[in-house]
C-alpha cells in the first residue's frame, strides 16, 4: 500500500499520464451518480472556546440576532455585528439563544474554562476533583457527542468515529475540547486530533485513501516502505512490550498495556479496506505540496514563556484555516470519517491576524492576540464591555469565526456527492462553545449557529429557546441525523439530583452569576425539543 | 493564625495553582487545618525508601536530547514527537503521569519514529562508514546496532532484541529496499520500542539497590534531561555505578557539564511555577505577547529572550557553582548582556556577550528581583502584589492557599467602586484586606506582594508612581516583618519554610515525581544535608543522589 501523494508525484513526473487516460474513465464517477447509493449522514462540530466574548443575550450583547424569534435577514443582523460575516449565507442558518449548559452548575468547580468544557460534549458530569475550586485534572464522565454520532453514523469499526482538526496552528497540545472533553469513557477509541499544521496532516488522514484514478508509483520512496511495514514494525513493538510487562511492577504493566492497545488500534487502521467506498467526484485528497509551510512558534520556547506564541515567520491562522478546512471537508467526501471537530479551543493562545488598524486592547499590537485575554477582566470592571476599544476588538476577533463558519458552510456546498447531493445537504454543522458570556464565565445563552441537512429542518431563522439546554440540543443532533430517537443526553434529572449523586455539596451550587432565576437545584437538565 | 485557617485549601496540590484573575462562581474551600510544614523531629531510625518510581517515557525534550546524543547531532530529531499535555500536580514536567500513552501520542511516536528514521537513511554514509562498502551486509546492520540502539537503549541490546531489529531490516531487504532504506526501517523500529522511550526499571518485590545500568539512566535524565553519555554507559555496564561514591562522583561531573545548563534552568523554572503548558502568568519566562507594547514598547523579542536568558544563566549558573539557597534569594549580581545592560541601566558588555554586574544591594536581592520573574508575576501593565505575593507562599515557602471564592470578583467590583479615581495598589489592597470574602486571604498575600511594588509590571525598578504617588513596601505576613523587598527577602533566607520548601523540590525533580508522606524521612535527611553545607542547592543535587531514596527500589507497598 502506498500513499496518494507519491501517485499524484508519479503523475506530475510522469507527464502525461493523467491526459492518456480515455475520456469516458475520466469522467466515470460523474456518470456513477445516478446509481451511487445515497450518501451518508455527516456531523461537524465548530466550537470556539469562551461563547460569545461580552454579553449574555441581554445586556452588551454583540451576538443575538433578536431578543425574540425571527426570521434572519440581513435588515436585522444589524444589533448582531459579531455574526455579520453571516451575511451570505442568512438563508442556510438557524441561530439560537436561550441555550443553557445546566451540568456545568452542578460541578461545584471554580473554573471558569476547565469545567464547561469537559461537560459542553459530553453532558456528563466530569470526573475528577468535583467541588473543588481548581483547575485540577477534570476529564470528561462520558462519551461525548461527536463519539456518539460518529459510532453509530461510521461505515464499519476501522473508521475513526471522529476526528478533531485544531483550527489554531499553534501546535498548542492543551485544547481544551480535545483533553477535558472529549471520548473519555472508551480507552480503545481516545481522541484523535491530526497535526494543527494542515500540511503535516494529510499523510495522516489520507495515505489510505486509495483512488482508482491514480496508478501506483514505479519505485516505492523510503516513506512508502515505512507506511507498508508499519505493521511488522508494529508488531515487534508489542513483542517488545510484552517482553517488558513481565519485569515491571503492576502500575508500570498497565501503561505498557494501554500502549499495546493503541498500537492495536492503530494496526487495524493499516488494514486496506475491504470494501473500500467508492471514491467519485467528492473526493479530492489535497495535495500537500499546495498547502502552506508555517512555523509556529518554537515549542520549547513559548511552552515556558506563558502568553500566546510568537509566530516564527509572520504565520498565522488567518493562512492555515482554509487548508485546515480543506482537510476536514475532504476527509468527510472521502469517507475518512463522517464527523469532525473544528476546535478553536485552545485556552489563551488562540492567535490570529486582525485586519488592520491599531487598537490598545489588542496588547499584542493588534496582530495576534488571544481572544480570551479581549474581555477580561470582566464587563463590570470598570464598563470594559461598553468601552469603544473593548468592543471593536471582540466584535473583530469574533467576525474571524463567524468568516471560518462561513467559508466551512460554503466549501460544504460546493462538494457535490456521487449521488448528486452536495456535502452540505448531508452534512449537519454545529457552531457552539462552552459559554455563553465569556467574560463572566457564565453558562447561559451559549451562541449556537446550525446549518445544513438539506430540508430536514428550516433554515433562515433566529429562535430565541425557552431556556433549553446543551443536553436537549445534543439530542437533537442525534434525531437530525436520523441515528435514533434519543430524547435526552447525557445526564438526567435536576441539577440538585446530580449534585446529590456526584456528592458535590448542594450548597456549592456554581451560582447564577448576573441570572437571577435561572438556576435552581429543580432546575431540569433537559427541557424538550428544540423549536426547529 | 485563625486568618491563615480560613484561606488554606487542602485538597490538591495548591502550589500548582496560580493566582488567576479569570476564576469566578465556586465556593470557598473547607476550613481546615494545614498540614505542619515543619513537622516535628522525626526519629527515622529505619532506612526510608520513596514509592517506588514509576516508568516514564521521555518528555519531548528529553526525545530531542536524546536524538542528538544517539546519532552524535547527525540526525534531526521530529517535532511530531508527543509534547506535553497538561501541568503536573507537583509542576515539574518529568511526571511519568503527564504521558500516559494515548492513541495521539501513539500515532505520533511512529510517525516522529518514521521521520528520523528518514533522516538517518540520508545520514547514513556518515553514520555507519560500512554501509558505503560494496556490498554491506549483516555485519554492517549489526555494527549500527552496537552504537546506536546500545546509545538508544541504554545498555547493550539483549540477544533477542538485536534480532527482532535485524528481522525488520531483513524485511526491508526482502521487499527489495536499499541498504541504507533497511537501516532506516530498522531504525524506525527502535525508535518505537519501551527500551528507548520509557525510562522502566524492573520491579523490585523486596528492596534492593538499582542496577548500574539503572542508575546510569537515573543521574543522565536527572542533571541532563538525555540519555547517558559512552562514558557513563561504560560505568553503568561494567558496575561501577553500585558503589555510592562513583555515583556521586558522577553525579558531580554531570552537573558541572555544560549539557546540565539547560535542565538546571528548568529545575528552577519548574520549581517556581514555570509549567510545561504553563498558566498565561504563572512562569518565569517574559514575551512581547504577554505585555502591553504601549507601555514597555522596547520589548522586542530579542530583549524579551534576554531578559529569560539571564535568569536562566543566573540559576544554572548559581547550581554549578554550589552557590546556596540564600545567594539564589539575595544575591544583588545579575547577568547582563546589551539588552539586560539597558534594562538595569548599567555599562552593556561587548555586543553579543553576557557579563556578571553586582546591582545596588538595596533594591536587588536575587530571583525575586530579576525582571523574568517579576515580570511573570505581573499583569500586562501594571505590577500584581496578588500575584507576587501568592508567590511566596506558594512557591517558596510552600504553604497552601486556596483560590478566590465565587462572589470575590463581584465583591472586589462592588469595593473598588467607592474609591478615588486611579487609587494606588496599596488601597486597592487595603480594601481587599478589610472587606469580606476577600478578607479571609488576602490580609496574608497582599503585604508580601506589596513589598515588590517599587517595581512594575516588567520588574523595573521606580522610585515613585508614574502619578507622583510614594510607594510604601513595608509590610508583614507569613511570620515575616520587612521595611522593604530586601528586609522580606533577607527574612524568608531565614525561615525553616524556605529551605524545607527547596528541599521538596529538588526531590521532585530529582524523582520525577511527588513526595508522599512516608518521604517525611528522606526530607528530613535532605534538609540535614541542606544544613550542613549552608543550604548550597547544587550540593543538595548531588547529595540526593547519593540518598538511599534515590539509589534503592522498593515496590513494597
Amino acid at each position: 500500500m502506498t500513499n496518494w501523494i507519491d501517485r499524484r508525484r508519479f503523475l506530475t513526473g510522469a507527464g502525461g499520464a493523467m491526459l492518456a487516460l480515455p475520456m469516458l474513465e475520466a469522467f466515470a464517477p460523474r456518470r456513477a451518480f445516478a446509481q451511487a447509493a445515497p450518501s451518508p449522514k455527516r456531523l461537524i462540530i465548530f466550537a470556539n472556546e469562551h461563547g460569545r466574548c461580552i454579553g449574555d443575550g441581554v445586556e452588551f450583547d454583540l451576538w443575538s440576532p433578536g431578543a425574540t424569534s425571527r426570521a434572519l435577514s440581513s435588515a436585522n443582523m444589524g444589533p448582531s455585528p459579531q455574526l455579520a460575516p453571516l451575511a451570505a449565507i442568512l438563508d442556510k442558518v438557524v441561530t439560537f439563544d436561550g441555550i443553557d449548559d445546566v451540568i456545568r452548575h452542578a460541578t461545584g468547580n471554580g473554573d471558569g474554562h476547565a469545567a464547561p468544557s469537559a461537560d459542553a460534549f459530553t453532558c456528563r458530569m466530569p470526573l475528577g476533583e468535583l467541588g473543588v475550586d481548581c483547575t485540577c485534572n477534570l476529564t470528561a464522565g462520558g462519551p461525548s457527542i461527536d463519539f456518539v454520532a460518529g459510532t453509530r453514523l461510521r461505515a464499519n469499526a476501522a473508521q475513526y468515529p471522529s476526528i478533531l482538526f485544531p483550527l489554531s496552528c499553534t501546535e498548542y497540545p492543551n485544547d481544551v475540547f480535545y483533553t477535558d472533553g472529549r471520548f473519555w469513557t472508551d480507552t480503545a477509541t481516545h481522541p484523535f486530533q491530526v497535526s494543527s499544521i494542515p500540511r503535516n496532516a494529510i499523510d495522516t488522514l489520507f495515505a489510505n485513501v486509495i483512488s482508482p484514478m491514480m496508478p501506483p508509483p514505479p519505485q516505492p520512496a523510503l516513506k512508502d516502505r515505512l507506511i507498508a511495514r508499519r505493521t511488522s514494525i508494529l508488531d515487534s513493538v508489542t513483542a517488545a512490550l510484552t517482553s517488558l510487562k513481565g519485569r515491571v511492577n503492576a502500575r508500570d504493566r498497565m501503561q505498557l498495556d494501554h500502549h499495546a492497545d493503541y498500537i492495536r488500534t492503530i494496526e487495524q487502521r493499516q488494514m486496506p479496506m475491504m470494501n473500500p467506498p467508492p471514491i467519485g467526484a467528492a473526493c479530492r485528497p489535497p495535495d500537500k505540496n499546495a498547502a502552506p509551510e508555517v512555523h509556529p512558534a518554537n515549542y520549547d520556547e513559548w511552552q515556558t514563556m506563558g502568553g500566546n506564541p510568537v509566530w516564527e515567520d509572520g504565520s498565522s491562522d488567518d493562512q492555515t484555516m482554509p487548508y485546515t478546512i480543506e482537510n476536514l471537508v475532504q476527509a468527510l467526501a472521502c469517507d475518512v470519517t463522517r464527523v469532525a471537530v473544528l476546535s478553536a479551543g485552545v485556552d489563551n493562545t488562540f492567535a490570529f491576524q486582525y485586519p488592520t488598524g491599531s487598537n490598545p486592547v489588542l496588547a499584542n499590537g493588534g496582530w495576534h492576540t488571544s481572544i480570551h485575554s479581549i474581555p477580561h477582566p470582566p464587563c463590570a470592571s470598570g464598563g470594559n464591555c461598553s468601552d469603544p476599544n473593548t468592543v471593536d476588538a471582540v466584535v473583530r476577533g469574533y467576525q474571524w469565526f463567524t468568516q471560518v463558519f462561513v467559508r466551512l458552510v460554503q466549501s460544504l456546498e460546493a462538494v457535490v456527492e456521487p449521488d448528486g447531493s452536495t456535502l452540505l445537504d448531508n452534512t449537519l454543522v454545529v457552531w457552539m462553545s462552552e459559554l455563553g458570556h465569556g467574560s463572566v464565565h457564565s453558562n447561559f445563552n451559549i451562541p449556537v449557529v446550525l446549518a445544513g441537512l438539506g430540508n430536514t429542518f428550516a433554515k433562515g431563522r433566529h429562535i430565541v429557546e425557552n431556556r433549553r439546554t446543551l443536553g436537549d440540543l445534543h439530542a437533537h443532533i442525534l434525531r437530525l441525523l436520523g441515528t435514533g430517537n434519543d430524547m435526552t443526553f447525557g445526564e438526567t434529572g435536576t441539577v440538585g439530583e446530580l449534585a446529590t449523586r456526584f456528592g458535590v455539596s448542594t450548597s456549592r451550587l456554581i451560582e447564577d452569576a448576573g441570572y437571577p432565576g435561572y438556576i435552581s437545584t429543580s432546575t431540569p437538565l433537559h427541557g424538550g425539543p428544540l423549536s426547529l | 493564625m485563625l486568618c491563615l485557617l480560613a484561606c488554606t485549601g487542602t485538597i490538591g496540590d495548591p502550589e500548582t495553582r496560580t493566582p488567576s484573575e479569570t476564576q469566578h462562581g465556586s465556593p470557598p474551600p473547607e476550613m481546615m487545618p494545614p498540614p505542619p510544614m515543619i513537622p516535628e523531629r522525626l526519629a527515622c531510625d529505619a532506612p526510608s525508601y520513596p514509592a517506588a518510581t514509576e516508568m516514564r517515557r521521555l518528555t519531548f525534550v528529553q526525545y530531542q536530547n536524546a536524538i542528538g546524543e544517539i546519532f552524535g547531532g547527525r540526525v534531526a530529531p521530529s517535532g511530531s514527537f508527543p509534547q506535553a499535555s497538561a501541568p503536573s500536580s507537583s509542576g515539574f514536567s518529568t511526571e511519568a503521569t503527564l504521558r500516559y500513552p494515548t492513541l495521539q501520542s501513539t500515532t505520533d511516536i511512529m510517525t516522529a519514529a518514521e521521520e528520523v528514521a528518514e533522516d538517518v537513511a540520508r545520514s547514513l554514509p556518515a553514520l555507519l562508514p560500512c554501509a558505503s562498502d560494496a556490498n554491506p551486509g549483516d555485519a554492517c546492520a549489526n555494527r549500527f546496532l552496537s552504537e546506536y540502539a546500545r546509545r538508544a537503549y541504554r545498555r547493550t541490546p539483549s540477544a533477542e532484541e538485536s534480532t527482532a531489529l535485524l528481522d525488520i531490516f531483513h524485511q526491508g531487504r526482502t521487499d527489495g529496499a536499499s541498504f541504507a532504506e533497511s537501516i532506516a526501517l530498522m531504525s524506525g523500529a527502535m525508535l518505537q520500542m519501551p527500551q528507548f522511550l520509557y525510562v522502566a526499571e524492573d520491579a523490585a518485590p523486596s528492596t534492593r539497590p538499582l542496577t548500574s545500568v539503572e542508575m546510569a539512566s537515573r543521574l543522565s535524565f536527572m542533571f541532563w534531561d538525555s540519555i547517558p553519555d559512552d562514558a557513563l554507559l561504560d560505568k553503568g555496564e561494567n558496575g561501577a555505578l553500585l558503589d555510592k561514591a562513583e555515583v556521586i562522583t558522577e553525579a558531580r561531573r554531570l552537573l558541572g557539564s555544560p549539557k546540565a545548563s539547560a535542565t538546571l534552568a528548568r529545575f528552577v523554572r519548574e520549581w517556581t511555577g514555570s509549567s510545561p503548558v504553563a498558566e498565561r502568568w504563572s512562569t518565569g519566562q517574559i514575551s512581547t505577547a504577554n505585555k502591553d507594547p504601549s507601555t514597555y514598547p522596547f520589548l522586542t523579542r530579542a530583549y524579551a529572550q534576554s531578559i529569560n536568558e539571564s535568569f536562566d544563566r543566573f540559576v544554572a549558573g548559581a547550581l554549578q557553582r554550589d552557590a546556596t539557597l540564600r545567594e539564589l534569594l539575595r544575591s544583588p549580581d545579575v547577568f547582563v548582556d546589551e539588552n539586560t545592560a539597558d534594562f538595569y541601566g548599567v555599562t552593556p558588555p561587548p555586543a553579543g556577550t553576557w557579563t556578571r554586574v553586582s546591582l545596588d544591594p538595596a533594591r536587588y536581592s536575587g530571583i525575586m528581583t530579576q525582571p523574568a520573574l517579576l515580570g511573570a508575576l505581573a499583569h500586562a501593565r501594571d505590577s500584581s502584589p496578588i500575584y507576587r505575593g501568592a508567590f511566596i507562599l506558594q512557591r517558596l515557602m510552600c504553604l497552601p492557599l486556596g483560590s478566590p471564592p465565587a462572589n470575590a470578583q463581584a465583591a472586589q467590583m462592588e469595593q473598588e467602586a467607592t474609591l478615588p479615581p486611579n487609587p494606588t495598589a496599596r488601597q486597592l489592597s487595603a480594601l481587599r484586606q478589610s472587606t469580606s470574602p476577600c478578607s479571609g486571604c488576602h490580609p496574608r498575600i497582599d503585604p508580601l506582594g506589596l513589598a515588590f511594588e517599587h517595581f512594575d509590571g516588567l520588574g523595573r525598578y521606580r522610585d515613585q508612581y508614574a502619578s507622583g504617588a510614594a510607594i510604601d513596601p513595608a509590610g508583614a505576613s507569613a511570620g515575616l516583618s520587612f521595611v522593604d523587598q530586601v528586609e522580606l527577602l533577607e527574612q524568608l533566607t531565614q525561615r525553616p519554610e524556605t529551605s524545607a520548601c527547596a528541599v521538596r523540590q529538588v526531590f521532585r525533580f530529582a524523582m520525577s515525581q511527588p513526595e508522599t508522606e512516608s518521604d517525611a524521612c528522606t526530607l528530613q535527611s535532605l534538609n540535614d544535608a541542606l544544613a550542613s553545607t549552608s543550604g548550597q542547592v547544587g550540593a543538595l543535587l548531588v547529595g540526593m543522589t547519593g540518598s538511599d531514596a534515590f539509589r534503592f527500589r522498593s515496590d513494597t507497598p
